[in-house]
């Protein structure tokens, strides 16, 4: 896989974590107290501000000179894990009453992902100026798709074969498999990898 | 434009296809909204492209529009869902949003004049 492609798919996964996981989030915040209207209005702001800062804080590691993939990666496992926990920590901060811990946990939830889309785009880019908007249209194109595709397999599929419980963690399992996959073929895919299948 | 109509269009949707299978439902306000939500998904690589035209690299000029881009749509969405609608109805919300999109594209190409 060339680090084009590799791009590529890192968006198509994040747009579709990303969206998944949001509807996975209102379910558990209309459970909680809010009907559905409210419920997505609810987690959609902090979803949205989450998106905002992770995509400030890509853009930090993008200037940094850093290398992309192995911060990327890095964000991306700690999202995964940060994902497995929130079905075990949401339960019983909600059954003590402590239910406004939830923005905290969808604003962190979404912007440990949203990190990885300018540096998916930086990757993905051409360097020819010419070809630049054509190129980061195209990994944007796949970013849309997967947050396309997120919503519709989760919503519709997912959650009828499965409790919230487990969807939640089987995103987060997901997050770090797509990742590892798509190390496989990257520069520095020995660490990474490793680093994602520890 | 589009959103002006829009409520209007939906309606009118619901009301001919309000026998059909959900999945022709959903089709048919996929393609009613292709052309509007096209339009504004083709704005963030022009924009990517112009400001990475000024030696910024993509993932700086991505990460600080998409940075704005995402914080205007959590201020719209907080403003609608938690203040708009407690006042008044849908469609109004929807028109106001159709007059703040006009607003921008004027002021957008009245910049455009300006900068030739």
């Amino acid at each position: 896989m060339t680090q084009v492609w590799f791009a590529r798919w890192v968006s198509l996964c994040v747009g579709f974590l990303s969206l998944s996981q949001e509807i996975l989030l209102v379910r558990l915040v209309g459970f909680v107290h809010h009907s559905p209207p409210r419920a997505l209005s609810f987690v959609l702001v902090f979803f949205l501000l989450g998106i905002a800062v992770g995509a400030h804080v890509g853009k930090l590691v993008c200037r940094s000179g850093s290398n992309p993939v192995s911060a990327m990666g890095a964000v991306l496992l700690f999202a995964g894990v940060f994902d497995a926990t929130i079905p075990f920590i949401t339960a019983p901060l909600v059954a003590a009453d402590h239910d406004h811990i939830l923005p905290m946990i969808i604003f962190v939830a979404a912007t440990l992902k949203s990190v990885a889309f300018p540096i998916a785009h930086q990757l993905g880019s051409s360097d020819d100026s010419s070809k630049l908007g054509s190129s980061v249209s195209k990994v944007y194109f796949f970013n849309i798709v997967g947050s396309t595709l997120g919503p519709l397999l989760t919503g519709f599929v997912l959650l009828q074969m499965v409790g919230l419980e487990h969807a939640l963690l089987f995103g987060s399992r997901s997050a770090r498999s797509g990742l590892a996959c798509g190390a496989q073929h990257a520069p520095g895919r020995a660490a990474l990898s490793w680093l994602l299948q520890s | 434009m589009f959103g002006l109509f829009s409520v209007a269009a939906i309606r009118a949707l619901g009301d001919v296809l309000i026998d059909s299978h959900p999945a022709t439902l959903a089709a048919a306000n996929f393609l009613v909204l292709l052309v509007p939500t096209s339009m504004m998904g083709a704005t963030l690589p022009m924009l990517v492209a112009y400001v990475a035209k000024g030696g910024a690299s993509v993932g700086v000029s991505i990460g600080g529009l998409y940075f704005a881009n995402t914080l205007g749509a959590a201020i719209g969405c907080y403003i609608i869902g938690f203040l708009w609608l407690m006042h008044f109805d849908l469609p109004s919300a929807v028109n106001a949003a159709a007059m703040v999109n006009l607003a921008v594209a004027a002021i957008v190409a009245s910049m455009a004049r300006g900068l030739r």
